[in-house]
């Protein structure tokens, strides 16, 4: 499956650890505002993957690029910066910074891409209150609930208007009703903004809220569809 | 309690596979050096103690004919080793109870799962502090032998005219298994008192009970000192009596120490509240650690503002020309043990800034690693640690230092040695430099955490 417009485009990627062949060839185009799922059992590559799509760790073979622009070829400051401007990250506890204020959890990375602190608090804010924490803008990551961290948190991957937001079992950490409505807040925000959903998870209830689901097994991808929406 | 011990033998071994060993590595390295110059200031005030009782013959010599007078003034030197015992006993004392609160990193969690197979949270908070009072016990031992061994090298000190002996310095067993038992105790109260900010509920929630913010009212202590100074400083000047005048001092050294200790946290707090106003995120984050636990970032500098004070008091005390032979002798030993007090202060400062830098990576260690995943580059971590070592520093060491030279220059007489503003100023750089490198040796931690292997899922 291949995409012209594609936003983040893979080729033939490989990634070994030691004698363990994490990735095998693998190849994928994620187009422009698409919510992809990566499912797999344990130890089949799927975070291998995520981690290789953003930069994080070095291709053995292959090349990834994110809207034209090579991911997998710059050093590691330029991929640094590359996701700090072009990407968001959900991880699955949240991991905000405990001693921030959610607001300033937030605006955080647009602190970091230089931006002023009026635009970068007004944004932070502004996400806040569409994602439903208005109010809570100066409580602490420990003064809140496990669901409202997981949407600081997306606040804080949407923030930068990334092109693509990677989230890695985002739900992990969460009761399953919160679970879904993380994954409700965080599919609607990603669409919101025209970005690219990428979600980790080996839940199928939570892979079932993204557009396509790609199946890896030992590595390879063994599964690759669209889900079909009832007519 | 007899399921306890059969569980912590296996919990110990399993905390050092899961990679907590340079934790507690470090914890016990704390709790020898703790012990080690505890034993080390005991030591020197029994020595000067000792030697008041039976004055030592070179100095009653290089005092010849004024020896008679001479030896009744040995108290002082007594007061001065007390003097600088107290300077050095809360950051010692400090040292240690870092360790221990060091040591419980990583056992949150733990204690969490115990709580969860059926633990009650006193057996829970039992088995994290019997193992804070192990490391503790172990670093007090090694401590030990690093003071009996050293004891020779005091020799290259010369006091009251009389070189330092090893048997002078070595402390009575009773007192020696005192200082191992109070670190020891010390360290399960730290203990105790850290697990107890811990909700260790049923449910294996363990979530830390926010710090309340530190109140306006310590900035009061600062007035109340002035009154107190006033009236002291009216009796120094007119006390002809050297070892009254040294008991006023102490007093007053005392009470400054007590006010320092009250208002600094709350000027760290205040700097956090300001730092967290500016839009660079280095300063941000510094900012906001700084004012989630200034009673913590206190207690790595408190040294270097004990320090500072007591430099800056000293450029107060006028030099003299053509002193007698036991004023000459007093200046040289003043002088000898400032160097060494500073020495020692320095050294503590600077433990206790890697013991709270190295602590605080490990405990970051996944934040460290998943910020570096957002793109945040390694060099805000040693930005965020620059601000959080040495704005600290800088405050304690020149803001006591200017409290200090504040109300000296309120007393008559004095005026300036010549130990001057610009040696004060040299040597609290020093000391901030030692904070800083002992910050900045926490640099490959943080490659590490931020390098740390990825699951290959």
């Amino acid at each position: 499956m291949t995409n012209s417009n594609a936003t983040l485009s893979a080729r033939s990627i490989s990634k070994s650890f030691g004698d363990v062949h994490a990735l095998v060839d693998v190849s994928l185009d994620i187009p422009a505002g698409q919510s992809v799922s990566i499912m797999g059992p344990s130890g089949s590559g799927k975070s291998t993957l995520l981690h290789c799509l953003a930069g994080i760790l070095k291709l053995d073979h292959g090349d990834i690029s994110l809207g034209g622009e090579p991911v997998s070829l710059s050093s590691d400051a330029a991929r640094s910066r590359l996701r700090l401007d072009r990407m968001g990250f959900v991880f699955q506890d949240g991991q905000l910074l405990p001693e921030l204020p959610a607001i300033e959890n937030v605006a955080l990375p647009l602190l970091l891409q230089g931006r002023s602190r009026t635009e970068a608090f007004t944004r932070a804010g502004d996400w806040l209150g569409r994602l439903g924490l208005a109010g809570l803008e100066r409580r602490r990551p420990g003064q809140l609930s496990g669901g409202q961290a997981h949407r600081v948190a997306i606040a804080r991957a949407l923030v930068g208007a990334p092109a693509v937001v990677l989230a890695d079992e985002p739900t992990g950490a969460l009761d399953q009703a919160t679970g879904a409505e993380v994954m409700r807040v965080l599919t609607a925000a990603a669409k919101g903004v025209g970005a690219s959903l990428v979600v980790v998870t080996h839940d199928a209830k939570v892979a079932s809220w993204c557009e396509r689901h790609i199946e890896i097994v030992d590595g390879q991808v063994l599964t690759d569809f669209a889900r079909i929406e009832a007519a | 309690m007899t399921r306890l011990t059969k569980v912590a033998p296996l919990l110990l071994r399993g905390r050092v596979s899961a990679g907590h060993g340079l934790v507690d590595l470090l914890a016990i390295a704390a709790f020898t050096l703790s012990s080690w110059l505890l034993l080390i200031v005991l030591a020197g005030v029994n020595t000067f103690y000792q030697r008041q009782l039976m004055p030592p013959a070179p100095f009653v010599q290089a005092l010849g004919a004024d020896a008679a007078a001479g030896v009744t003034q040995l108290v002082f030197w007594t007061w001065l080793a007390v003097c600088a015992g107290v300077l050095l006993i809360v950051p010692v004392m400090s040292l240690g109870a870092g360790a221990a609160r060091m040591g419980a990193l990583g056992r949150d969690q733990r204690l969490s799962t115990l709580r969860l197979l059926g633990v009650t949270g006193g057996q829970a908070v039992a088995l994290s502090t019997l193992e804070t009072m192990l490391s503790a016990l172990l670093g007090a031992a090694v401590g030990t032998i690093g003071y009996l061994l050293t004891l020779p090298g005091w020799a290259l000190l010369s006091f009251e005219a009389t070189p330092l002996s090893a048997a002078e310095m070595l402390l009575p067993p009773a007192a020696i298994a005192g200082v191992i038992g109070l670190q020891v105790a010390l360290a399960g109260l730290s203990s105790v008192s850290g697990l107890l900010r811990l909700r260790i509920s049923p449910l294996g929630v363990a979530r830390r009970q926010p710090r309340p913010g530190l109140k306006f009212w310590r900035l009061l202590a600062v007035p109340a000192a002035l009154v107190a100074w006033l009236v002291v400083s009216g009796l120094l000047s007119f006390s002809r009596d050297l070892t009254l005048a040294a008991s006023i001092a102490m007093i007053a050294l005392a009470i400054f120490m007590g006010v320092i200790n009250l208002v600094g946290p709350w000027l760290l707090q205040l700097l956090g509240l300001l730092l967290s106003r500016f839009g660079q995120p280095s300063l941000l984050i510094s900012g906001r650690r700084l004012l989630a636990d200034p009673k913590g970032a206190w207690r790595s500098v408190s040294g270097l503002a004990f320090v500072g004070f007591t430099g800056a008091a000293l450029m107060s005390v006028p030099g003299m020309h053509d002193p007698d032979p036991l004023t000459a002798i007093l200046t040289a030993d003043i002088q000898t043990g400032t160097y060494l007090t500073v020495a020692i202060a320095f050294l503590v400062a600077a433990a206790s800034t890697l013991l709270n830098q190295a602590s605080s990576v490990l405990d970051r260690r996944l934040e460290v690693r998943q910020l570096g995943n957002l793109g945040v580059p390694l060099v805000l971590h040693s930005r965020v640690r620059l601000v959080s070592v040495v704005a600290p520093a800088v405050l304690a060491a020149f803001g006591a230092g200017g409290m200090a030279a504040f109300f000296f220059a309120l007393m008559p007489k004095l005026g300036t040695n010549d130990l001057g503003y610009w040696s004060f100023t040299a040597a609290m750089a020093v000391g901030i430099a030692l904070v800083w490198a002992a910050g900045e040796a926490c640099r490959p931690l943080v490659r590490a955490a931020a390098n740390s292997a990825q699951a290959a899922d």
